[in-house]
């Protein structure tokens, strides 16, 4: 089960139960999880509000029998350093579009639709590859709406 | 430099652009003057989305928001949308879930889906 945190202004995830819980969030923190139709607050989920109770498949086998061979643990990773979600830049692929250069803004609005689905499932350099992308294609569309005004000149006075 | 110092200077960079803009936009009109045409246009003879975009705002510059309209009736619509994102990226702390919204990929899909719609409609009617 996936879980999926909007914490300090930032969206986290996907993380764990147990990362959810290591992390002491405030009741009415944002979450979502797998499944559910909209965001919600901690406090609406059940299984936040027992920070006491333990995570599922961590119990040493054996040690009922006094058999002291290490567990494998899998070390989650630290929920605090996920990294969050990169920008999308949508407004900006939006005035771009409408006022600049269409085809730079159309290419910013698309590579912006792959920014959260590539971070929901983890792919982190991926999502910031994305973000990037659309970036600059927003540059883009700038530059040439600039550098468009010579050439109009030159071709007025060109044709003209 | 600082991550802040290049915030501070992004975000310099960004207002002055606007400022310039405006001055631009407000006291020139683009039909008379020498501005950007639209290459799709020029190609095809059919509008694409943003074609009357610099006219529209130069009579939004000029409080006239019937020729705004006529120019480019989907750019004066997205003022109101685009405000509020624009609000919600500032109170994006206050506010996280409302922003995480206004940059879903769901709204860029209903923000591409009404541009087609609007580009396809602007040329048909």
């Amino acid at each position: 089960m996936n879980y999926w945190l909007i914490y300090n202004g930032v969206k986290l995830g996907p993380m764990s139960l147990e990362q959810v819980l290591a992390m002491h969030i405030a009741p009415d923190t944002p979450v979502w999880r797998t499944g559910l139709p909209a965001w919600v607050r901690a406090s609406e989920l059940p299984e936040l509000n027992c920070p006491a109770t333990p995570p599922q498949g961590y119990q040493t086998p054996g040690q009922q029998w006094g058999y002291q061979a290490p567990a494998y643990q899998p070390a989650p990773q630290p929920a605090r350093t996920l990294p969050p979600m990169p920008p999308t830049y949508l407004a900006w692929s939006i005035v771009v579009l409408l006022v600049c250069c269409l085809i730079p803004g159309i290419v910013a609005l698309i590579a912006s639709t792959r920014v959260e689905p590539r971070y929901n499932s983890g792919d982190y350099a991926g999502a910031r590859r994305a973000s990037n992308q659309a970036l600059i294609w927003i540059l883009v569309g700038v530059v040439l709406g600039l550098i468009a005004i010579p050439f109009q000149i030159v071709y007025f006075l060109i044709a003209g | 430099m600082t991550t802040t110092d290049i915030k501070r200077w992004r975000t310099i960079l960004i207002l002055s652009a606007i400022v310039i803009l405006i001055l631009i936009y407000g006291f020139f009109d683009p039909s008379t003057h020498f501005f950007p045409r639209c290459i799709f246009k020029s190609l095809t003879g059919l509008d694409c989305p943003g074609c009357g975009s610099q006219r529209a705002l130069h009579a939004l510059l000029h409080a006239d928001i019937i020729a705004a309209w006529r120019f480019n009736a989907m750019l004066v619509l997205s003022i109101p949308p685009l405000a509020v994102m624009a609000a919600a990226a500032v109170m994006r702390t206050r506010y996280p879930g409302f922003y995480a919204a206004m940059n879903s990929t769901k709204a860029i899909y209903i923000w591409l889906v009404a541009i087609t719609l609007w580009w396809i409609l602007r040329n048909a009617l």
